[in-house]
């Protein structure tokens, strides 16, 4: 049952941040329906922000009834720490994505490396344009910023031919 | 496309960072963030990377370091002569950048010590031109002593002199500040200048105000620098001043570290960082390695001085006992004596070097032992000498012998004697010139006797001959014959100018009285009486 409620949280997020905000949602769910009062799905989705209400709507309440008071804790320590053991790639970008982009790179990058793959976004202006990627402690840079470094000299040369032209 | 590896931080505290990433970093290794803000790996743990930051800013975590691919290097050359850098080879003497260029050559400051195949017997005296420290704890080239005393017993007047002395023997000198305020190291920098001492001295210096990492590691950049010219072939001095501080350092950054506290807090391998640096010290053979035709390098030596200033009513403490046991000798400066006006304060008795004697000329040894022998009964006299009214000639003559020793071992500030001047000084209580002089004799003479020995021909002359005597009594003969002579005339008092008297008048002749005269004479007499 462990790994199913780290892949049942992972089916539907794309970030590290995501997937364990949604497990402390699930989290507060079943702590109030197993030691508080009786509470029902569909009652507790109306007290959730409008982002977590379809993903919580949608999950399998057969497979939630397995969650006891003697298991919860367990399994979610086992399914948080399953979350945070996947490696992030983070993806720099000049530019803040729409949501739809990053879910189709998401996408994308699931049906190339496996199910289990998460995804960060960050913004950094300094790079112009393009993306700076970070996986395993390695950075690949495919930036604009770093396109112009590499050719720094021949532009700075084209920019003096171009200003000393003008100026004839 | 460019790679580089990429740590992030996970959490900081102060100086000291967590990051998550580098797959393939190593110990040494520098990294950097989008700010400059720079770090240097000094552990490698199961799930994360430690960090030290040298440099300060504000770290947060998710924050990303990049490895610089640089690891811990200071550029070293003859362009480090006469400044002042810190650890890193930042200058900070405000005369602007060192003069490296792109084939200056970087050495890792974190080097291991040369094994026993690469190094010589110290043979070679160092000379600090001090006439205490030359004739009775002498140095020699590549050994390694230990300075240590309390506060305001003149460590620092002493390393100073000793600096500035080098610039008779040809030494480099490196003097490593650790940790001391910035108006310290601005007056070494001061009084290097004043004395003409930068033409042979590099100091590298991290002040209080530093991160603790980069106090760290200034002793490993001071010793790679020193190694830098020992491999040109040069003798180097290098100080250390001060290893308690340095060892205080390292407990704050280990504790920082949640290191497991061992003795007094210190964390368990301080012992390994201070003897794996002095080892780096010692007089190295001649690289056999380099090709014949090519001139051999090497073959200099590093001698090193580390200080600890410590409280001397108890010097039986971690740190100290360490150091001497890594060390070949310490000398103990009191403040006490300084106070009395012996510069340098060192306690004889309780100061010891191992390999000095080795080092020192046959005749000055004998010499040094003598004073040793008269210093060392006159503690035992001194004593009885409280309960007896009357003292015998030689017990008289003992304590007068050391005194006059006491007072000649005081060294004029800032200046060199040669260690020949220093033998015949050291004779002179033995000959019969002292021995009809007392301590206040010596007191006000003693600059002149040693001016006198360090400008005057025939007495310089006389000194070079000095060391092709056979045995301490033929010296003393010598010096009795050829020196006190000058040295008598030169300290005699000098001669009363008497003004000159006008002759008294010449007594009046008296007439001698005949008979008849004084009858006559006596006739008068009565009758000028009658007449009345």
């Amino acid at each position: 049952m462990n790994p199913k409620l780290s892949d049942l949280i992972l089916r539907s997020s794309f970030t590290q941040n995501e997937a364990i905000r949604k497990l402390t949602v699930l989290k507060d769910y079943l702590s109030s329906k197993i030691f508080g009062s009786e509470v029902t799905q569909s009652k507790w989705s109306e007290l959730l922000l409008e982002e977590n209400r379809a993903w919580f709507t949608g999950l399998d309440s057969a497979f939630l009834e397995q969650i006891n008071a003697q298991n919860m804790e367990t399994v979610f320590q086992e399914a948080l720490s399953e979350i945070k053991k996947i490696e992030v790639l983070t993806i720099f970008t000049a530019i803040e994505l729409p949501e739809e982009e990053v879910s189709a790179v998401a996408v994308y990058l699931r049906q190339t490396y496996g199910p289990n793959f998460l995804i960060d976004v960050s913004i950094d202006p300094n790079i112009i344009a393009g993306a700076v990627l970070t996986w395993k402690g390695v950075q690949k840079d495919y930036s604009l910023r770093q396109k112009i470094n590499q050719n720094r000299k021949q532009i700075l040369g084209l920019l003096a031919q171009y200003v000393g032209s003008s100026h004839q | 496309m460019n790679q580089t590896e990429v740590g992030f931080v996970k959490s900081v505290k102060k100086f000291l960072a967590h990051l998550d990433g580098f797959p393939t970093v190593k110990v040494n290794d520098i990294v950097e963030n989008d700010q400059g803000i720079r770090g240097w790996v000094s552990a490698l743990l199961s799930d994360c990377v430690e960090v030290l930051l040298v440099d300060e800013g504000n770290i947060q975590p998710g924050q990303i370091f990049r490895l610089t691919g640089n690891r811990l290097t200071v550029p070293v050359g003859q362009f480090l002569i006469g400044r002042a850098i810190n650890p890193l080879g930042i200058p900070i003497d405000g005369k602007g950048p060192i003069s490296k260029t792109k084939t200056t050559p970087e050495l890792d400051i974190d080097q291991p010590a040369l094994g026993i195949e690469h190094r010589e017997f110290i043979a070679t005296q160092f000379d600090t031109g001090i006439l205490l420290v030359d004739s009775i704890v002498p140095l020699g080239r590549g050994q390694r002593e230990l300075i240590l005393g309390d506060a305001h017993s003149g460590k620092t007047e002493f390393l100073m002199n000793t600096i500035v002395n080098q610039k008779q023997t040809g030494v480099i000198c490196v003097y490593a500040s650790i940790g001391k305020p910035i108006s310290e190291v601005r007056n070494l920098l001061d009084t290097l200048k004043k004395n003409n001492a930068e033409g042979h001295t590099v100091v590298i210096a991290a002040t209080s105000s530093d991160p603790a990492p980069l106090i760290f590691l200034t002793p490993q950049t001071a010793f790679t620098v020193a190694e830098y010219f020992q491999r040109q072939g040069n003798d180097v001095l290098l100080i250390l001043d001060d290893m308690g501080i340095h060892a205080k350092i390292h407990r704050e950054i280990s504790l920082l570290g949640d290191r497991p506290p061992g003795r007094e807090s210190y964390p368990g391998d301080i012992f390994y960082q201070h003897a794996h640096l002095l080892e780096r010290a010692g007089n190295f053979k001649p690289d056999s390695s380099r090709p014949a035709g090519q001139s051999r390098r090497g073959g200099g030596s590093i001698t090193a001085l580390p200080v600890m200033e410590l409280n001397l009513n108890d010097f039986t403490t971690y740190i100290p006992t360490n150091l001497m046991g890594m060390t070949d000798g310490h000398m103990l400066f009191k403040s006490s004596l300084h106070l009395q006006g012996q510069r340098p304060a060192v306690d004889i008795s309780l100061s010891v070097s191992r390999v000095g004697s080795q080092t020192q000329n046959r005749m000055h040894n004998k010499l040094a032992t003598k004073v040793k022998q008269v210093l060392a009964e006159a503690a035992q006299l001194e004593t009885v000498s409280r309960f007896s009214f009357e003292l015998p000639m030689t017990t008289q003559l003992t304590l007068k012998q050391k005194d006059q020793i006491n007072e000649l071992i005081k060294h004029p500030s800032l200046s060199y004697i040669p260690k020949e001047v220093q033998m015949i000084i050291l004779s002179l209580p033995f000959t019969n010139f002292f021995r009809v002089t007392d301590k206040d004799f010596v007191q006000k003479n003693k600059d002149r006797i040693i001016a006198s020995l360090l400008i005057d021909k025939e007495l310089i002359n006389a000194s070079k001959m000095v060391t092709t005597l056979k045995n301490e009594e033929e010296f003393i003969k010598f010096v009795e014959t050829v020196v006190t002579p000058r040295l008598q005339r030169l300290t005699a008092p000098p001669a009363r100018i008497v003004k000159p008297v006008a002759a008294p008048p010449p007594p009046p002749v008296l007439k001698k009285e005949s008979f008849t005269d004084k009858i006559d004479h006596l006739l008068h007499k009565q009758v000028g009486k009658g007449g009345k």
